[in-house]
């Protein structure tokens, strides 16, 4: 009875030795996705949440009952409240981009990312004011404050969009300088072994010199996002610019790229 | 007295014949002489126990067949040697090193990463918002 059991014993052993469980999805942070969904999800509640506090207000404003007063006065907390909400989605998509970022350096982010932060927590003081008000006519006061704080808001906003989109661009120029590495490897043993290395003189060279050319565009950009003797959208539409032509230079490059690789092979 | 020596004798059989009459009526009990520690099962319980034990062997061995039909299924390599409109190629393809095609890949990414860019950031366009509460 003992041998069957230690038998048996050992036979599931060996038949589960080589079974490995489905392993779950570990979410070590924020996916950009994950950040963008939630944020139109709140940009969903936000169009429903306006349409009933518009309907509220003009019914007050036409019959002027207390019962369409206690609507007005619900419906318009209800909707301010999700303006900062929608508000804080947005921050908080902004804040994942930018960590998700590998292009970009945190010395290059932190200072945006706090700026981001800094609204957030302004939208969050908002919110606590707008639950502990007790009159209608106070949401004129708040509304005006959101709208003060969203214009600052937005410009920061912009400008961290367009900190996010360099580091994209930059992020590409390290993939690539990464494969001219190993594009130098292929060729030094291509010409070891004899074969007509015409192309490969040319290559690397158009390669490098379209690659720094970016890299200089890039640097060009974050000088000018980081300046300060411009408007948010003048420093945008600035940096977008050197971006469009670093994104040019880039794509040309990585058609030097594949004519190399086409000659290796 | 002759009576007496038969009866003895009779009763000296059924002494012999004891030990194995009892075998065959509770063997378990003969079996199990002397080894302790052991439980003492008897030839049903046993059937029952390997049955058991025989069912949770193929219960286990259905869910690894099941998990490796699965898991081969995702990891099925996508069939690179069809060829478009059911061409048949006349000579067969130089092989491609395996690090050539790994780089032509990541080029053809980064390519199609660069004819697309900014995916995430142009969905973020600060929202439009309607902040005339007037009351």
């Amino acid at each position: 009875m003992l041998k069957i059991a230690v038998i048996l014993f050992l036979t599931v052993s060996l038949l589960t030795a080589n079974y490995s469980p489905p392993v779950a999805p570990v979410f070590a942070q924020t996916t950009n996705k994950q950040a963008l969904d939630d944020y139109f999800f709140q940009l969903e509640i936000y169009q429903d949440s306006h349409s009933d506090f518009v309907i509220a207000r003009d019914s007050y404003k036409q019959f002027g009952t207390l019962a369409s007063k206690t609507e007005a006065f619900n419906k318009t907390k209800e909707y301010l409240t999700q303006v900062t909400t929608l508000l804080i989605s947005y921050d908080n998509a902004i804040i994942t981009i930018l960590a998700n970022n590998n292009g970009l350096t945190n010395e290059q982010k932190d200072p945006y990312v706090l700026k981001v932060k800094d609204h957030k927590t302004n939208f969050g003081n908002i919110q606590i004011r707008i639950n502990q008000i007790k009159r209608l006519e106070d949401f004129n006061q708040i509304a005006g404050d959101i709208e003060t704080e969203k214009q600052i808001h937005d410009e920061n906003g912009e400008v961290a969009v367009e900190l996010s989109k360099i580091g994209y661009i930059n992020s590409n120029i390290l993939s690539l300088n990464q494969y001219i590495g190993l594009i130098d490897v292929k060729i030094s043993a291509a010409k070891r072994s004899g074969k007509n290395v015409s192309y490969f003189e040319i290559g690397p060279q158009e390669i490098r010199k379209r690659l720094t050319s970016s890299n200089e565009l890039v640097a060009k950009s974050l000088e000018i996002i980081a300046s300060t003797d411009r408007t948010a959208s003048g420093k945008v539409a600035l940096a977008d610019q050197n971006l469009s032509e670093a994104q040019k230079q880039l794509l040309e490059a990585t058609s030097f790229f594949k004519e190399i690789i086409r000659n290796l092979i | 007295m002759r009576i007496f020596k038969r009866d003895l004798k009779k009763m000296e059989n059924q002494n012999l014949e004891q030990p194995s009459q009892i075998i065959v009526q509770n063997p378990s009990l003969n079996a199990n002489q002397g080894k302790k520690g052991l439980p003492s099962v008897g030839k049903r319980s046993k059937r029952i126990f390997l049955i058991l034990i025989a069912l949770i062997i193929g219960v286990i061995l259905i869910i690894i067949l099941i998990s490796n039909i699965q898991n081969g299924s995702k990891n099925k390599p996508a069939d690179t040697n069809t060829t478009p409109n059911n061409q048949t190629s006349t000579q067969s393809p130089k092989p491609i090193p395996a690090d050539l095609q790994n780089l032509n890949t990541q080029i053809e990414q980064a390519e199609k990463n660069l004819l697309d860019p900014y995916q995430d950031e142009s969905k973020l366009n600060p929202p439009l918002v309607d902040l005339k509460v007037e009351f």
